[in-house]
């Protein structure tokens, strides 16, 4: 057994080697990629004047839809800078998942909401529908309230409001979100001027737990004080500006986050809408998105843009961040459950190639090789087979390429926004150190729990995750956010 | 101590030497990139640094600069209307742009600023102001270093160039442009037709007639911007533009602009349209005949209503609500009554709304005689608070 255990363990530290460094070779060319398509992005915005959007009477509506889930304490302010979008025709559709509290009547009060005979139509499945509202006051004339039965989860809530709308393309975004004014302008921008038919777009989500937030409008944005956001902060950094970007180049994006991501409504209708059993809702659209495309032989482009359009609040303590990563772990593998038929298979071009081959072998399959790698190197110590000064280096190895990988994602981001000070930037910096040590293991378990649960089919819920408010701009001295967390 | 550290470090130094030939290659591989990576990270923090700080010192000056330039830019746009008046002297004279010049700013960024602000101008005023703002770029003799601009080989630069002439009122070269026209960049290619369109003497849809390439949204965007805004103008014919045998996204752009120049010579061209095997062109086509309220189609459009997929009759129906003639109401109370469908239920009763007062009577009798959904359907279409936005 133990000459069996050896050998295995032997074996596996090559095949770890090999996977560590075809990851790192990967993350190298997306770095060079993103880097490309950051500079794209950024001279094309220099050519293009957005001004052509505001003023053409052609440019395509958009609706804004967004479920609200006993969100009393800030949905008015939230409703208000939705509103205030710099966008000619659009409307904001709020969809009330069975509030307990009072979020209704807040926005039945504050935007003279009035009960109108909507004649809806189900065109992709929801929750029982209850009543409609729309706004007596024609300054609010743009704005849907649906109220519905709670459907458990944001897709349902969702193709509620898809089901209502009126424009080509919506944005689907939380309602806790803070919008920059011009997201509608940025997110459209690649719809009407790629080459291709683009049915999704993205933006960069940061974190708002610390910024400075004033009636819905983002005020001062600063680097979370609480650990955890920190982490995030970083890994969505590295995400979006690092990963996302660099697959945009060659249109191998595989998932729009659903904190912020604008689509082609007909296509999310003939494809089914949001699957309210999908535990990762936004990839599992994507990914029949595409298929669909695909499969009527049609050209299509997903496009993401490097700009911080959407700041959103992070888990700040780690039990709501273990159910946030649990609940994706699950996504992950009901993905892979869903659609493993398209891996590897060269009929669906690059996402049968490349998108759900590199999502399936170094995202899904990473917390399982990590742990592995964990378990052999626990063994190796206790049977002193370990050659320290090797392990040393492959440890220095693996983490100062981690690190250096973060660290240029920070440094592409510093080219399109510099919001941030330069000393909460350094904070980063540092903090970017820590992660690979303190934030990665407890995500790569959080993921495996997820794994588990899925594949023992364990019932679970999607969870409200608890709010805790921005931090106002005229309270910014008086109340401070508690910033003790861990 | 101090030696006795020496004499450690030594004699690691000097093991680390000898082990270094009994590494197995792939840790002597791993061990420079670690170095390599470790020298990434010092860079790149040193690089966060820097860019920070040259920036930060850039913006500042430039900020500075934009209030001053923006400043002298008012003053000297103001002040022309009295000088002029009184002398006909150009605005020139009261624009010193060499006391911006500062040695902490390139003199290439002091122009980039004053042209953006000068372009911003243009953006937010119409009439004399910005006619002076056209005449002190011209004094500045800003136009020549665009026009010379226009041959560099970088086409950021030149692309640049031209949308800065485009948006300044400047006038290219023809020949120039006729080779901008065919240049292997796209937003050259766009900008060279837009400035094609906009100092065209006769016909600014020459161009149209030779494109083969597609128009993207938004260079759609932009051309019936330009024609929106160009005075006095009168559409020449689009006879040979709406064909089928033309480029989709230019007979697209057409149909738009028949559309808003009201051109009743098109309508024979778009009829012949509404057969195209191009669903979209062909849904296009109706829905322009709607908007131009063709009397007359509703029967050529009810005749081909049963062969139509899906998406193009809720087109139709839009159509006949549009033309307002009332001859088609009987269809439209036809299709709404008869249809399982929603959609087509709702483009109908939104068609029949649209005839009021002709389809009064028949609204009464749907509201009194149709079951429960076909009253919330009617009632959708008559809310005014539904349809406001």
């Amino acid at each position: 057994m133990k000459h069996f255990l050896g050998r295995f363990f032997d074996s596996y530290q090559n095949v770890v080697f090999v996977y560590c460094c075809t990851i790192y070779a990967i993350y190298s060319l997306l770095t060079f990629f993103s880097y490309l398509s950051i500079v794209a992005n950024m001279r094309r915005n220099r050519i293009r004047e957005k001004l052509v959007l505001i003023q053409s009477p052609l440019t395509p509506g958009i609706s804004i839809i967004t479920g609200a889930f006993n969100e009393e304490i800030t949905i008015i302010s939230n409703v208000r800078s939705l509103l205030n979008m710099n966008y000619p025709l659009f409307e904001v559709i709020i969809v009330n998942d069975g509030s307990t509290d009072k979020t209704l009547d807040k926005l039945i009060q504050e935007f003279t909401l009035s009960e109108v005979e909507f004649a809806y139509h189900y065109f992709i499945p929801s929750s029982q529908i209850q009543r409609i509202f729309k706004s007596e006051n024609p300054a609010c004339s743009n704005l849907l309230v649906i109220d519905k039965i709670n459907g458990g989860c944001k897709a349902d809530a969702i193709n509620a409001g898809i089901n209502a709308s009126s424009y080509p393309y919506f944005l689907n975004t939380d309602v806790d979100c803070i919008l920059d004014n011009d997201t509608l302008i940025q997110l459209i921008q690649p719809f009407v001027d790629d080459k291709k038919r683009v049915i999704a777009t993205g933006a960069t989500l940061r974190m708002v737990n610390t910024c400075i937030v004033d009636s819905g409008v983002l005020v001062e944005a600063k680097v979370p004080k609480e650990i955890l956001p920190i982490f995030q902060e970083i890994e969505y950094i590295r995400s979006f500006v690092l990963g996302k970007m660099g697959w945009n180049l060659i249109n191998a994006i595989p998932n729009v986050s659903g904190g912020l991501g604008m689509f082609d409504k007909e296509i999310v209708i003939k494809t089914g809408g949001y699957d309210p059993n999908s535990f990762g809702e936004d990839m599992d659209m994507l990914m029949r998105m595409s298929k669909y495309m695909l499969e009527t032989k049609q050209e299509y482009a997903i496009r993401y843009i490097p700009q911080s359009l959407c700041w959103t609040e992070g888990p700040s303590t780690l039990k709501v961040l273990k159910r946030q990563r649990i609940r994706w772990g699950r996504g992950l593998y009901q993905i892979f459950s869903t659609y493993y038929k398209l891996l590897f298979n060269p009929k669906y071009k690059m996402l049968g190639m490349v998108v759900l081959p590199y999502n399936f072998i170094f995202e899904f399959c990473a917390p399982l090789v990590e742990l592995l790698g964990i378990i052999c190197y626990i063994y190796l110590i206790m049977s002193h087979l370990i050659n320290w000064p090797f392990a040393l280096i492959l440890l220095l190895f693996v983490y100062s390429f981690s690190i250096l990988i973060t660290l240029l994602s920070i440094v592409w981001d510093q080219l399109v926004i510099r919001r941030y000070r330069f000393k909460e930037v350094l904070k980063l910096c540092l903090f970017v150190f820590l992660e690979p040590i303190i934030y990665h293991p407890l995500v790569m378990i959080f993921a495996l729990i997820g794994y588990c649960n899925q594949f023992l089919k364990m019932k679970s819920h999607w969870g409200h995750m608890e709010r805790r408010g921005f931090t106002q701009a005229e309270k910014v001295e008086a109340a401070p956010i508690n910033s003790s967390i861990l | 101590m101090w030696l006795h550290k020496e004499f450690s470090i030594s004699i690691l130094l000097r093991a680390w030497s000898y082990s270094w030939d009994s590494f197995p290659v792939f840790i002597k591989i791993c061990f420079i990139i670690s170095i390599l990576a470790l020298l990434g990270i010092i860079i790149a923090l040193v690089d966060i640094s820097v860019q920070r700080f040259s920036r930060k010192r850039l913006e500042e000056r430039t900020t500075l600069l934009s209030v001053r330039i923006n400043q002298l830019l008012t003053s000297a746009v103001m002040m022309e209307e009295t000088t002029t008046q009184k002398k006909g002297s150009i605005v020139k004279s009261n624009f010193d742009i060499g006391s911006f010049y500062d040695p902490g700013i390139p003199a290439k960024e002091v122009n980039k600023i004053l042209i953006t602000e000068m372009i911003r101008y243009r953006n937010y005023f119409s009439g004399q102001i910005a006619e002076r703002i056209r005449k002190l770029y011209i004094d500045l003799s800003l136009d020549k270093e665009a026009i010379n601009q226009l041959h560099k080989k970088n086409w950021e630069i030149k692309a640049a160039a031209l949308s800065e002439l485009f948006k300044m009122d400047i006038e290219v070269d023809h020949t120039d442009l006729l080779q901008l026209v065919h240049d292997k960049n796209r937003y050259i290619r766009e900008f060279a037709r837009l400035s094609l369109i906009k100092f065209a003497k006769n016909d600014p849809l020459q161009f149209l007639h030779e494109l083969n390439e597609p128009i993207s949204q938004w260079e759609e965007f932009e051309i019936f911007l330009l024609f929106q805004q160009k005075k006095d103008f009168i559409l020449s014919s689009l006879e040979g533009l709406i064909a089928l045998d033309k480029e989709p996204s230019v007979v697209s752009l057409c149909l738009k602009l028949a559309v808003y120049f009201k051109q009743a010579t098109a309508v024979s061209l778009i009829l012949n349209l509404i057969k195209t095997p191009n669903l979209k062109l062909r849904g296009e086509a109706i829905a322009s005949l709607g908007k131009l309220e063709v009397k007359g189609s509703e029967k050529e459009l009810v005749s081909i209503y049963p062969e139509q997929p899906h998406e193009i009759r809720l087109e139709i129906l839009t159509a006949l609500g549009r033309i307002q003639s009332g001859e088609c109401l009987d269809f439209l109370e036809k299709e709404f009554i008869s249809s399982s469908d929603f959609e087509i239920k709702k483009h109908a009763s939104d068609a029949i709304i649209k005839l009021y007062p002709l389809s009064k009577s028949t609204i009464e009798k749907l509201m009194h005689d149709g079951g429960t959904l076909n009253q919330k359907i009617l009632n959708h279409s008559l809310d005014p608070l539904i349809n406001a936005s």
